[in-house]
């Protein structure tokens, strides 16, 4: 009798503590599923549609999934375009942003104006930042034309006009824009590693690289496996920079999937099909998820 | 990394270089913004001849630069206020309370933030027509706090699960709710985490220019940035009043940005501490 | 009415869903501030009467439509809005950036404009497919549309039968040159294309670039040119012929062309170099012709009326051609800039028949053509409407029109090719450029894709020659 009135007791305080708990997350939730889940859900019958934008949609069942899977070369090297901007993504800013964080949290003086100054050009909107990078990219009139006339090696070509060398310039002028916002979110990681640790590994004999191997990074693990996975996904997702710097050109060699969901749904008027491109977009982001759902179960805290 | 010994000051030529290499460009667009159209095409990215402040004055009334800035804040506000809060509450949970099947919202969280955009923006468009949520604030805002709230929350969540939990163990033997554990213990501590996030989604909002481009119609209630992508259409042969209304949209978010500086290490430095 | 209302603790009330389905004061209380709910309530609710009255009260009515934000088409929005006095309704324009994007996705949702302006036929053919926009039918015997209009225009607003656009703009395609360095240079004008290849080659030789051009902010700008050459090198019967379905784009003539805009691109001549041509945009590629650093600019009429302004200042001047050909006689391939639709959705549509009426009437076109620089729409134009604007233009008008009437044109891709083989020519062309496609496998795919399109009834009626 003792025992059930405690049961009881302890079932009632556990639903109630989920409840109570699940109450917290509710309010977000609904806002999130009214505004994305819902219209998103409507998207896996327009990928089976044939349809112009405007009008009725004709269903059509498997005759996209068919095109995608066998007839889309656009697909394929738009994401090919991607999978090279994640591997740029996934190396230079982190080895930038982490160098610098660390760098940052080891120094005394100074620290505000390096945090200040490396932050400026994340807090630049896109458009701007585009419109400032195709100006100094321009061969005549900007900063690479200014090289050029004073003989500076290699700028005689228009960065972004140049199929070998248009992607890569977008994502440098991309990457000029994101790198601070990781170094500052490393920054202040790094902020709740405890001086002591370093101290104990220095008198160990652990040199400046091997504190920042053995005692840094670990200390930030959460935070750096969580913007690995982040720029894992909008790698997938990319468009802004792209889009206001060269549409995809020239000849579609920065064409990434993002732009190429845009142009076939509005340039081409097959939104259908672009819907079945764009969940195609979502397959290939989620992959990084999915790797980091699979470290995770192996005991990463993310 | 090279052998960089632990005095502080050779850690500072690299970062010196770091910096100039962030800052030049910006200052390019400042000094463009301060030259008459000669001197530019003559000179693009040195000192200006003479200080045009006068672009000034023409860039903002041109671009009707008064009107979308206070749209753009109006939007960044209700947008930070309800994600911190809302997002806040979330993170929480998830971090500390973990209720039964909320590994569920966070692997929902993590695959909606797999979706681009353009692929439910049309569906949306029209359910929001049938809820008359077009072309108005309550749409737009409803959509930002979507798009930044998983983001936040997995921020959010990742600063409070470093927290020790000693800290809130105390409070929660004396028996305080959750709430109160929540607001009188983790915040006070996690708050430079929140204000961080805010800046983030606030930095987010005042930047975007797509969504509102697509769900605002009346050019009256456009926010900055995509004020900005429509002038540039228009006068973006003019450089140098481009580059001052660059300056314009840009400068709110320094403000901003110098003057949480401040808080900001203050808050850090007090967090170290306390961990 | 839906109220749930879940407490726990005094931690959270939650209410949702008033009201009849729709979701007005969501809102969140922490503790016990329901007075925040009651005010959300009365906000709304004062909001939503306050629009209402507004509404209500509206005299006149607004005909809506939107247009880009090209200085031109600024300009010519706020002429009319000006312009235009009628008793019942004014125009109440939007130009926006991607107004077209914008306008689909409203349209498709049951809203939209009450007039549809779209880049041209093959947009507004999609509508009137969707059953989207209204038959002019009505309105053409009204106003007289059917004779004001040149029949090959009237041909291509219509479908199955029945008028559904109006066409805007004339243009053609032809040739500028920056006419002081062809004299410094002793050039005459060549009116075939073994001519243009010698002037193109003169040129080089002195040091400068034969063509201007650049499409970073309009990638268009790339069917500029295989439009005119499809028509010079193979000539416009053999366009009429493939159009319709006659004749491959894989033959011979076609493929002639787009070797030679190859060529011309591969060996840097617009704009010194295919990197260069990818970067420029319009005001640079033209400042380059006034100065004089290139010498020709393969553009359309659209260029009559803003060309001078790139040669103030510049010690030059220009002057114009028709576009050369293979065999030397003079062909205009015309198209038109844009295609005007009334919204099935429009709740005035009589409204928006009667703007169109009186945008399309002469004085108002001259007027835009001499404020606004903006070519007149295929309507009986004459002299008298246009004073005022550029001898050069008049010159070049009054040759179109004579072409024109004698059935003898050439076919611009962006008015009378289906959409998708459009976008298909805009995009895989700088492929070959950059040598990823060869030129045979480009025009298979155009060919392909085009018959497609054929089929599917998406090629607009292409008007017959005489």
């Amino acid at each position: 009798m003792y025992s059930s009135k405690i049961g009881d007791k302890l079932s009632n305080n556990v639903l109630k503590k989920n409840l109570g708990s699940w109450l917290f997350i509710l309010p977000i939730l609904v806002i999130h599923l009214f505004v994305v889940a819902l219209p998103a859900i409507s998207t896996i019958y327009l990928s089976m549609t044939e349809w112009s934008g405007v009008g009725v949609p004709k269903f059509t069942g498997l005759t996209n999934i068919k095109r995608l899977l066998f007839d889309d070369d656009n697909f394929i090297s738009a994401l090919k375009n991607n999978i090279r901007w994640l591997a740029f993504f996934l190396t230079i800013p982190f080895v930038m942003s982490l160098s610098a964080a660390y760098g940052l949290s080891q120094i005394k003086r100074g620290v505000m104006f390096y945090r200040v100054s490396l932050f400026l050009p994340y807090i630049l909107p896109s458009v701007i930042v585009g419109a400032l990078w195709g100006f100094l990219l321009n061969p005549s009139s900007g900063l690479t034309g200014f090289l050029d006339r004073i003989g500076v090696p290699g700028f005689d070509k228009a960065l972004l006009g140049t199929p070998d060398t248009a992607l890569w310039a977008i994502a440098f002028i991309d990457n000029w824009h994101f790198w601070g916002f990781l170094t500052i979110l490393f920054l202040v990681a790094l902020q709740n590693v405890p001086r002591e640790l370093y101290e104990s590994a220095e008198l160990d004999g652990a040199n400046e690289f091997q504190r920042f191997r053995y005692v840094a990074l670990p200390g930030i693990r959460p935070t750096l496996v969580f913007m690995l996975m982040m720029v894992g996904i909008w790698s997938f997702l990319v468009f802004d920079y792209v889009w206001v710097l060269t549409k995809g050109g020239p000849a579609g060699s920065t064409e990434v999937l993002g732009t190429l969901v845009y142009r076939t749904a509005f340039g081409n008027f097959e939104a259908g099909y672009a819907t079945l491109q764009g969940l195609g977009m979502a397959f290939f982001a989620s992959a990084s998820l999915i790797a980091f759902g699979i470290l995770r179960k192996r005991g990463w805290e993310i | 990394m090279s052998k960089v010994k632990s005095r502080p000051s050779a850690l500072n030529i690299p970062l010196i270089l770091l910096s100039l290499f962030a800052i030049y460009p910006i200052a390019v667009l400042i000094m463009n913004s301060l030259k008459s159209r000669q001197d530019l095409g003559l000179n693009p990215t040195g000192l200006p001849k003479e200080f045009m402040w006068s672009n000034y004055k023409t860039a903002f009334e041109t671009s009707n630069f008064g009107r979308h800035a206070s749209n753009s804040l109006f939007l960044v506000f209700v947008t930070v206020a309800i994600v911190l809060i809302l997002g806040g509450l979330a993170a929480y949970s998830l971090a500390r309370l973990k209720p039964r099947g909320s590994n569920g919202v966070m692997v929902y969280m993590l695959a909606v933030s797999t979706l681009p955009l353009w692929l439910y923006i049309v569906p949306l468009f029209f359910l929001w027509r049938q809820v008359g949520l077009l072309n108005n604030y309550v749409g737009l805002v409803l959509l930002y706090v979507a798009l930044n709230s998983p983001f936040a929350i997995f921020l959010l969540r990742s600063f409070l699960i470093r927290i020790p939990r000693e800290i809130e163990e105390a409070a929660i033997m004396d028996g305080a709710s959750k709430m109160k554990v929540f607001t009188k213990v983790l915040l006070p501590i996690s708050w430079s985490s929140f204000l961080t996030v805010g800046l983030v989604v606030a930095l987010n909002v005042w930047n975007e220019f797509q969504v509102a481009f697509i769900l605002i119609n009346d050019e009256e209630k456009l926010p900055i940035a995509t004020s900005f992508f429509a002038f540039q259409q228009q006068f973006g042969n003019d450089w140098t009043l481009t580059s001052a209304v660059g300056v314009m949209v840009i400068v709110p978010v320094l403000l901003l940005f110098f003057v949480f500086q401040r808080k900001f290490t203050d808050g850090l430095v007090q967090g170290s501490v306390k961990g | 009415m839906l109220c749930c209302i879940l407490r726990h603790n005094n931690v959270i009330d939650y209410i949702c869903q008033r009201g009849s389905g729709s979701l007005k004061g969501v809102s969140i209380v922490i503790g016990k501030k329901t007075k925040y709910l009651a005010g959300l309530a009365a906000l709304s609710l004062s909001l939503s009467s306050i629009a209402f009255a507004t509404q209500a009260s509206a005299a006149p009515v607004n005909i809506t439509f939107s247009m880009g934000t090209g200085v031109d088409q600024v300009c010519w929005a706020k002429f009319i809005t000006a312009d235009w006095k009628d008793s019942k309704y004014k125009f109440k324009i939007s130009n926006s950036t991607g107004a077209d994007i914008k306008d689909q996705t409203a349209i498709a949702s049951g809203g939209g404009p009450d007039i549809i302006y779209s880049a041209g036929p093959s947009v507004t053919l999609k509508y009137a497919k969707a059953g989207q926009i209204v038959d002019l039918g009505k309105y053409s015997k009204q106003y007289g549309w059917d004779k004001a209009f040149a029949p090959w225009s009237l041909s291509l607003g219509s479908y199955k039968g029945k008028l559904y656009s109006l066409q805007g703009e004339t243009e053609a395609m032809v040739m500028f040159y920056n006419k002081t360095v062809m004299d410094k240079l002793k050039l005459k004008q060549p009116t075939t294309i073994a001519e243009l290849q010698t002037t193109v080659n003169a040129i080089k030789a002195a040091g400068l670039n034969p063509f201007t051009g650049g499409n970073v902010e309009w990638k268009g700008v790339n069917e500029w040119f295989i439009s005119a050459l499809f028509n010079a090198v193979a000539g416009p019967d053999a366009v009429y012929a493939a159009l319709t379905g006659k004749k491959s784009w894989t033959d011979p003539a076609f493929l002639e062309a787009v070797k030679l805009i190859t060529d011309w691109q591969q060996k840097g001549q617009l704009s010194g170099g295919v990197d260069r041509f990818y970067t420029l945009k319009f005001d640079e590629f033209l400042a380059n012709w006034g100065t004089g650093k290139a010498v020709m600019n393969m553009e359309g009429s659209w260029r009559f009326g803003s060309a001078s302004q790139y040669f103030k200042d510049t010690g030059n001047d220009w002057s114009w051609g028709s576009f050369p050909t293979k065999n030397g006689k003079s062909v205009y391939s015309i198209g038109v800039g844009s295609s005007w639709a009334i919204n099935k959705n429009s709740k005035n549509q009589d409204g928006a028949a009667k703007a169109l009426a009186y945008m399309f009437d002469k004085k108002t076109q001259g007027a835009l053509a001499t404020k606004c620089g903006l070519a007149p729409a295929p309507i009986a134009i004459t002299a008298k409407e246009l004073k005022g604007i550029d001898p050069r233009q008049v010159d070049f008008l009054v040759k179109m029109d004579a072409a024109a009437k004698s059935g003898n044109f050439g076919y611009l891709t962006w008015a009378f090719w289906p959409p998708k083989t459009e976008q298909y020519i805009i995009n895989e062309i700088e492929k070959v450029w950059n040598n990823n496609m060869t030129p045979e496998e480009y025009l298979a795919g155009m060919d392909k894709l085009f018959q497609t399109e054929l089929k599917a009834g998406d090629v607009p009626p292409i008007p017959a020659r005489k």
